[in-house]
């Protein structure tokens, strides 16, 4: 197992001339994030305005996944500023910043597989109260019924695609202003990624701010606003999505991994 | 038949008290990844509370949840002195660390109490005994398993029914991501704590008692049989280390019988070697619970 506490001790680098974009929910300015001696992503800065999708790609190690843990708190950033509505949270605990109104689906769903579906969702809403709980999980049920119906079944035995809706859930139960999904179509059969891309646009619809992380890269910039393209680290072209699937930029940055289609 | 009752009744009692340590190492293992060594110095402290509480002329039907209570409040210090420095670390550091932190209480003890081992006045009740069919049966025994079953059931019941247990099994599960739910590393890594020194205090009311005395060294012997309790069930599974703590038990009693007077002195390592014997065919444990984990890791 591996338990992973940030480093309390050392503290984030900040940089004086960094300042949020001032209608952005979300503005990462220069983050920098390294393991060890490994730099993992370096001086990244997005933005993420309320109601929109914004997609970030890249191939295997290009960052993403730290860059989503750089927000949550689940690792340190070494330097650089978060601005969630204008505050600064680079270097807090997991625990406050879902509490300030960041949640996330973590790669590879990460379900309590051990625990009963309707579990799974409770502790999404943290220690919160019966009432305030009942409301947030009528909610959730509503957008998947799935979930209603094998509420009481462990889900490590659900299929892959009902845990990945659990896993969305389970973020949702937060109440979050803005969900950060972390490849939610991986491992899933087509025809389920379709419904799971489905499900992302109806959360739109409901005016979610997203962060999608993707490896299905025609999919994630058919649905999303903007993208951040990355590359060992850095972030290496962005801009409205239509772009982005017209250009060559993001074939660029995969090297071929990617595939044309 | 008398003879297999009298034997059986022992296991009960030593399977109970096994389990109580096996399960208070389990629920901070599978939390924290953690084989805390100075789980018996727990027991140990408790004693002395009881012997110093005791000679105070408290009551012992306050002495009792006192000294319980020392050992929880220990339990809990021991999280915040020790080991909350230590989050972070690399687990062998803080295995390490766990070590440095029974030493340093041992020799504490050692020092400001001494190594004259200190008799503790238990009441009559807890060395008489009564016969039924035939089957001697201490008042103590009678005591332990009630004990022991109330207080596994409770545990089941806050870990099934309540918040703060759900918490714990998740967390037992992925840390991570329950900190990612909104809830704090701290309380529940406390409330593990806070469980297991419980756990400790209760069994070392039932293991004192049969022996009276305390030295600075009494935690060893728990902590190794609660220890090889837990990882004969599967360390980090909580019914698997309760299941492991009655196993150990059982083998010790049969043990006990079958091997003849002479090879006494060597009882433990017949025992050792049959643990050795059930992690060759189950290396998991019994109910190796955390083979998703072990993946992940």
């Amino acid at each position: 197992m591996r338990v992973t506490f940030p480093r309390r001790s050392a503290p984030v680098v900040r940089q004086s001339e960094a300042a949020p974009d001032a209608g952005a929910l979300l503005s990462v300015r220069g983050l920098t994030t390294c393991y060890g001696a490994t730099v993992a992503i370096r001086d990244v800065s997005l933005d993420v305005h309320p109601g929109e999708i914004v997609t970030i790609l890249g191939a295997n190690g290009a960052g993403k996944t730290t860059t989503l843990g750089s927000i949550t708190g689940l690792v340190r950033p070494s330097a650089g500023s978060i601005f969630f509505d204008g505050v600064d949270i680079a270097g807090e605990t997991p625990e406050r910043i879902v509490g300030c109104g960041i949640a996330l689906s973590p790669e590879g769903r990460r379900v309590f597989a051990k625990l009963t579906v309707r579990e799974n969702l409770r502790l999404g809403a943290g220690l919160k109260g019966q009432s305030e709980l009942d409301e947030r999980y009528a909610e959730v049920v509503d957008l998947f019924p799935v979930l209603e119906r094998k509420r009481d079944d462990f889900a490590g035995l659900l299929s892959g695609g009902e845990q990945q809706q659990l896993a969305i859930g389970r973020a949702l139960m937060s109440r979050p202003r803005l969900l950060l999904l972390d490849e939610p179509s991986l491992g899933l059969a087509p025809i389920v990624v379709s419904s799971v891309f489905d499900l992302i646009g109806r959360l739109r619809d409901r005016g979610m701010t997203i962060v999608l992380v993707e490896q299905n890269v025609d999919r994630a910039l058919g649905l999303a606003d903007r993208g951040y393209v990355l590359q060992t680290g850095r972030v290496i072209v962005d801009g409205p999505a239509a772009e982005l699937r017209d250009g060559s930029a993001v074939e660029d940055a995969y090297l071929g991994l990617g595939g044309r289609s | 038949m008398t003879e297999v009752a009298q034997q059986v009744a022992n296991w009960l009692t030593i399977g109970g008290i096994y389990a109580l340590l096996a399960l208070g190492i389990a629920v901070i293992f599978s939390i924290l990844g953690l084989i805390n060594i100075a789980h018996g110095e727990l027991v140990t402290i408790s004693g002395y509370s009881m012997v110093a509480l005791a000679a105070n002329g408290v009551p012992w039907a306050l002495v009792i949840p006192l000294a319980i209570l020392v050992a929880l409040v220990a339990s809990v210090l021991m999280e915040r002195v020790a080991f909350r420095p230590m989050r972070g670390a690399p687990l062998s550091a803080m295995l390490l660390g766990s070590l440095a932190l029974s030493i340093v209480i041992q020799n504490l003890l050692l020092l400001f109490v001494g190594a004259r081992p200190k008799t503790i006045g238990f009441p009559g009740w807890t060395q008489s005994s009564f016969e039924v069919a035939g089957v001697t049966v201490g008042w103590l025994d009678v005591g332990c398993w009630v004990v022991t079953a109330a207080v596994l059931a409770a545990v089941i019941v806050f870990l099934r029914r309540s918040v703060r247990g759900l918490a714990l099994r998740a967390a037992a599960e992925d840390f991570e991501v329950t900190r990612l739910m909104g809830i704090r590393a701290d309380s529940v890594i406390r409330g593990a704590f806070a469980v297991a020194g419980l756990l400790a205090g209760i069994a070392a009311f039932f293991l004192l008692a049969t022996s009276s005395v305390v030295v600075p060294g009494t935690g060893f012997t728990p902590m190794l049989k609660g220890f090889i309790a837990a990882v004969i069930g599967g360390l980090g599974s909580l019914s698997g280390a309760v299941l492991g703590g009655f196993v150990l038990a059982g083998v010790e009693v049969v043990f006990q019988l079958a091997l003849p007077a002479s090879a006494a002195p060597f009882g433990d390592a017949v025992v050792f070697g049959v643990v050795i014997l059930v992690l060759l065919l189950r290396p998991n444990g019994l109910l190796a619970a955390r083979s998703v984990a072990v993946e992940r890791a």
